[in-house]
């Protein structure tokens, strides 16, 4: 099976829009299945193991997230069934049923484009938004970016052990990550900026300033055209975003 | 064929206010040289590197500059405002930031100035191809460049540089990351140059220098302070006790016969 850019951008476009229209468990079904698919279909696995391994952490990080969040509104919101529980506070059916909803399509969404970023090399996606008309410096822009927010990990893992080194207990509890990631941050994005610039001046350095002669070279396969596959899943996306309107305006 | 650089009163201020990067330089590179440009950090080097390829005049629109810049028959008043590319080839520091990221292999990474300067075909193949050959990165071409380590990351880095041909190859600090066979590599690769192609790099120690340049600058606080040959450096190199590394020192005693050092520098190698 063999899926090039577009059908992933399509078929992630879809699933995005997806999730707004299916029930709360069934866009739990739809996370669980994605998980499945990302190792069971070839094109949707991690092109490495880095990215294996940040897909892995962000979806148990948000997992947490889901859980904490459906806690809460549970705890706060005090419509529907409440059930007691010790301590004399009530979790409400209401508020469980708000924080699954928006939890579970909060997992569905991050799954559908940890699928596609995870499963695809930068370099095809710069082919592929090139071969379908977007401006050469709209692309290095994104790629710029990409580029930058995938080696964030990489520099808050340096920073951190270098302030390990020195005996700072960054990474003590959860507390001491945070507050040290804040302190981190402004340091981080500034660097992350000097490296985009001095990235972009090597470009031009080679010869790449948005001229006409540049190209992303690339395989023949991703040159842009409009295939079943992605043709199928724009006219389910559409019909996603009728069903979308229609319920809005039948409520 | 190789261009002489001639550099006329130079004066460069990143923004208006700013120290001056490069007070009243003047300095003349003959063609098909191998320059070497030495000196401290904060010296000016890495701003009269940038200032040749056009890269600070292209990007940097805040810059003041006065003076004059001549490139073989090209003259540029005050500096090249565009990159001068392909004419002129440019290493950075630092080579991962060289590599464009959005290339899958190493043989694509080589190819990528080829495809801005759109050559194709057999001439694009025999380019890479001798790019590969000369830095021996044959071995490593099909790898996915975040994947190397610095040596090759060097490496690498030089060779998209060299597919262009360029007839100035300006190179900062290009052996940083290299090991000793690294280094020995590099001094066959700009040696295999000399003639062909006009070579002007910096480094803050003497001994790579040493082994390849023909031509020697000295430069601290924006100028130059010392223009000569290889033997006019070497026995003004007790002058520079301050400004080159010491450690390097031991080394350019034994290698290259210099037998009278500054007393500092004799104490400290217990001659």
């Amino acid at each position: 099976m063999r899926f090039d850019v577009g059908e992933k951008l399509s078929l992630t476009l879809f699933l995005l829009l997806l999730s707004i229209v299916l029930p709360w468990h069934l866009n739990g079904v739809l996370f669980l299945l994605l998980v499945l698919f990302r190792y069971a279909f070839r094109p949707f696995r991690p092109v490495s193991d880095a990215s294996r391994r940040r897909s892995s952490a962000l979806a148990r990080y948000l997992a947490i997230v889901v859980l904490l969040m459906t806690i809460v509104n549970g705890l706060l919101i005090k419509e529907g069934t409440l059930w007691p529980l010790p301590g004399g506070f009530t979790m409400s059916s209401e508020g469980v049923t708000f924080g699954l909803r928006t939890g579970m399509r909060l997992l569905v969404i991050a799954m559908s484009l940890l699928l596609f970023f995870g499963s695809t090399p930068i370099p095809r996606l710069a082919q592929f938004l090139q071969s379908v008309g977007w401006p050469v410096q709209l692309v290095m822009t994104l790629l710029l970016t990409l580029h930058f927010i995938d080696t964030v990990p990489d520099r808050v893992s340096l920073i951190f052990t270098a302030q390990e080194a020195r005996g700072a207990p960054v990474r003590a509890n959860i507390l001491a990550r945070t507050k040290a990631f804040f302190l981190i941050l402004s340091p981080l994005l500034l660097s992350g900026i000097v490296e985009s610039i001095d990235r972009s001046m090597a470009l031009e350095l080679r010869g790449f300033h948005g001229g006409a002669k540049l190209s992303f070279r690339g395989d023949e396969t991703s040159r842009g055209r409009m295939t079943m596959v992605s043709m199928l899943f724009l006219i389910l996306s559409i019909l996603c975003i009728v069903w979308i309107i229609l319920r809005w305006l039948l409520q | 064929m190789a261009p002489s650089v001639s550099i006329r009163s130079l004066h460069y201020q990143y923004f208006d206010g700013a120290p001056f990067a490069l007070k009243d330089l003047s300095v003349h590179i003959a063609s098909g040289s191998c320059t070497a440009l030495l000196g401290p950090s904060g010296a000016g080097k890495t701003t009269l590197l940038q200032i040749l390829s056009g890269i600070i005049g292209a990007q940097f629109t805040t810059g003041k500059a006065s003076g004059s810049v001549l490139i073989g028959d090209d003259e540029f008043r005050p500096i090249p405002q565009k990159v001068l590319f392909p004419s002129v080839g440019y290493l950075m520091q630092d080579a991962s930031v060289q590599l464009s990221g959005i290339k899958e292999t190493v043989e694509e990474e080589l190819a990528f100035a080829l495809d801005n300067m759109g050559i194709d075909g057999y001439e694009r193949r025999e380019r890479v191809s001798q790019a590969l050959s000369r830095l021996d990165l044959g071995r490593l071409a099909n790898r996915r460049p975040h994947q190397l380590s610095g040596g090759e990351l060097q490496r690498t880095a030089l060779a998209s540089i060299l597919v262009a041909r360029p007839s100035l190859l300006v190179l900062d600090e290009p052996v940083n990351a290299l090991d000793s066979l690294g280094q020995q590599r590099m001094v066959n690769v700009l040696r295999s140059l000399k003639c062909s192609t006009t070579v002007l790099f910096a480094d803050s120690g003497i001994e790579f220098a040493l082994a390849v340049a023909d031509t020697f600058l000295v430069m601290q606080g924006g100028s130059i302070l010392f223009s000569g040959t290889r033997n006019q450096f070497l026995n003004s190199l007790d002058s520079f006790y301050d400004l080159l590394p010491v450690n390097q020192w031991s080394e350019v005693v034994r290698k290259w016969g210099k037998t009278t050092v500054h007393p500092r520098v004799a104490g400290l190698l217990s001659l």
